[in-house]
């Protein structure tokens, strides 16, 4: 199961829940809730994945210089297994270049598309969040109408399943939360590559299928001692003694998509990335949706949530950065991002005054022919930070 | 004792053979990489260690640098052409904060602490407009030998303004200014301030101490130091060796250990 690119085994699960008739719903970014699909009992799957000839096919739709991720997206939808047995998709309107996409493909797909406006600033206006709640019911109609699911007027019956999918996807992320804590030990018990892979499993199976996995893995790596859900969730600390001739670096920038890993294996050959602040990876289950009435404590958590660069004003970032730096004793940071990727692009600067860590810029697409550069940098940094 | 620094850049391969008791460079050879860097890495080297009457015995320790430096597979360790580059400049240069390295393939920006150390670096190596290549590029387009480049660039009088800086897209600028008679030289020079400007750009990403030192194979043209000066708005000096700053620092990282 620790193989986050799509298998045919991986794959042939999926489609076996196909068949027993469960719908599938793709969906791009972190901002897409997605407890209200499964809620109507449809399974959300994240969509992240992308190469050279995806992105080269995309390109006739959106342009030639576009988000590579979303040039890759529209070539997908004519080459991956995985995108054309979706039953609808959801987009939200992040940044400019996912509300492109979501233009192109509105013309170019066949399955039913739900596009969600999400404020475009972050500050917490009550407006700002009831005009959101009230998309997200729209979004649950949408969703029931595609399952067939009996669409009851309000009240508890209507409530249940909602609060059932926020327990089920809090469960996940704080299985997450506990194995992500194994990777900014000294030695890491966990690599950066193996956390993203599982992030990946948990936003494309159900979470009824990955809280045994996650349990399992997590007992696999701490020998058995603890269970993942015991009373106490005191993951083991990071240790005070850090070893320089590993460098603790921190990953932030642009969506990581599955084919990304090689970069990751290439800094984990001498360095250990004990955080980052991606959207496929931390990002995803840094926070739980609290208790309350469930469809405004979801809309409040996607509003809120650590934020992607793209989002004004950005500070909950700059703090959440800050904090990881502080306790997992970070050195360096790899800023990776995506040619054409204007709100991760624009940040640099700011990034570099705000964390007063040397940064490693590496700008790229899906080309994989530029190893030997990638690994000149990368190596470069090490020997920097040593 | 006596160690060794083989840089096997894009274009060239530069061997250094260092003698630390001495504190001095005992050989030095640049050849070009060619087309098989494996075996043109352990040739240059050969010839080098006999030019110079010694024998592969007689190195301490061989280090290998510059993008192809895996191919020189009888080195006893590697390390990168930043690090290598801000350790043999430094060195010739101890004042030196700031480093611009246009080679061939690459170009970068290097900032020293001020002990020396690499601070924080930036490079350019998915595009050619940044790099050497962008001048050999369009000097065959010229038909003026790239030599000939600094030297004719002093004699311009009103530099061009090139307003595309893909390689591609120059060329074809080029061309038309070539037959719409604009004076070869204001085009050159027109061309080393457009690259100037981008490498310029590059290095505002990051904050620029002086001294700054100008490096790699396109530190040998006159034109390319002005321009770089002009845009950059303070003084930039010359490497001493521009071609062997990598190498130098190689053999100097041989001695360290």
């Amino acid at each position: 199961m620790s193989v986050a690119i799509l298998t045919p085994e991986g794959f042939k699960e999926l489609r076996v829940l196909k068949e027993k008739g469960r719908r599938l719903v793709g969906y791009f970014c972190v901002y897409v809730p997605v407890e209200i699909i499964y809620a109507s009992g449809a399974l959300p799957v994240r969509l992240a994945r992308a190469d050279e000839d995806s992105a080269r096919c995309g390109e006739g739709w959106l342009r030639a210089d576009a988000c590579p991720f979303c040039k890759a997206s529209v070539g997908r939808f004519t080459s991956d297994p995985l995108y054309q047995m979706l039953d609808g998709l959801v987009m939200v309107n992040t940044c400019d270049m996912m509300r492109r996409l979501a233009e192109v493909l509105a013309e170019r797909i066949a399955i039913p598309l739900f596009q969600l406006y999400l404020p475009r600033t972050a500050e917490q206006r009550a407006n700002r969040i009831v005009e959101w709640t009230e998309q997200l019911r729209c979004l649950y109609r949408w969703a029931q109408g595609l399952t067939g699911v009996k669409v009851d007027d309000g009240g508890a019956t209507e409530q249940l399943p909602l609060l059932n999918a926020i327990a089920d996807y809090n469960r996940v992320r704080g299985l997450l939360q506990q194995l992500d804590r194994l990777r900014a030990m000294v030695p890491a018990r966990l690599k950066a590559s193996e956390i993203f892979d599982l992030v990946a499993q948990c936003t494309r199976y159900p979470p009824e299928m990955v809280g045994a996995w996650l349990k399992q893995e997590y007992a696999r790596r701490t020998g058995g001692l603890r269970s993942a859900e015991g009373a106490e969730a005191t993951a083991p600390e990071p240790a005070g003694l850090v070893s320089d001739s590993r460098p603790r670096l921190m990953l932030a920038g642009s969506i990581l998509v599955e084919e990304d890993r090689l970069l990751l294996e290439l800094i984990e050959e001498q360095a250990d990335v004990v955080a980052d602040a991606v959207c496929t990876g931390m990002r995803w289950f840094t926070e739980m949706v609290a208790d309350g009435e469930p469809l405004t404590e979801i809309a409040r958590f996607y509003f809120n949530r650590t934020p992607c660069a793209f989002r004004r004003p950005n500070t909950v970032l700059y703090d959440y950065l800050r904090r990881l730096i502080q306790e997992r004793q970070v050195k360096g940071v790899v800023y990776k991002t995506l040619f054409y990727c204007d709100p991760w692009r624009f940040e640099i600067k700011r990034m570099r005054q705000e964390l007063g860590l040397p940064v490693l810029e590496i700008d790229g697409d899906y080309c994989q022919e530029n190893r030997a550069q990638l690994r000149t940098r990368v190596e470069a940094f090490l020997e920097m930070l040593r | 004792m006596l160690s060794a620094g083989i840089d096997v850049g894009s274009v060239n391969t530069k061997v250094v053979i260092y003698d630390s008791e001495r504190d001095e460079m005992v050989a030095t050879r640049v050849a070009p990489t060619g087309m098989k860097p494996r075996e043109q890495a352990e040739k240059v080297f050969q010839e080098c260690c006999a030019g110079a009457g010694l024998g592969a015995g007689d190195l301490g320790m061989i280090v290998a640098t510059g993008y192809a430096r895996q191919s020189a597979g009888f080195a006893h360790r590697t390390v990168t052409e930043i690090t290598a580059t801000a350790t043999g400049i430094r060195r010739w240069h101890p004042g030196c904060r700031t480093i611009i390295d246009i080679g061939g393939q690459d170009s970068k920006v290097i900032l020293l602490t001020p002990a020396g150390a690499v601070q924080e670096f930036v490079m350019n190596d998915r595009c050619a407009a940044g790099t050497g290549s962008f001048l050999e590029f369009i000097a065959r387009a010229l038909g003026v030998p790239i030599e000939k480049f600094g030297e004719l660039s002093q004699c311009s009088q009103q530099p061009v303004l090139l307003s595309s800086l893909c390689v591609v897209m120059a060329e074809s600028e080029i061309l038309s200014l070539v037959a719409a008679d604009v004076r070869q030289e204001d085009i050159i020079a027109g061309l080393h301030q457009a690259l100037a400007t981008r490498v310029v750009n590059m290095a505002r990403r990051l904050t620029v101490i002086p001294d700054v030192v100008f490096t790699g194979g396109t530190a040998l043209n006159e034109g390319m130091l002005v321009a770089l000066k002009r845009a950059l708005g303070v003084e930039v000096s010359r490497a001493q060796f521009p071609l062997l700053g990598a190498a130098f620092g190689a053999a100097l990282a041989g001695t360290a250990v």
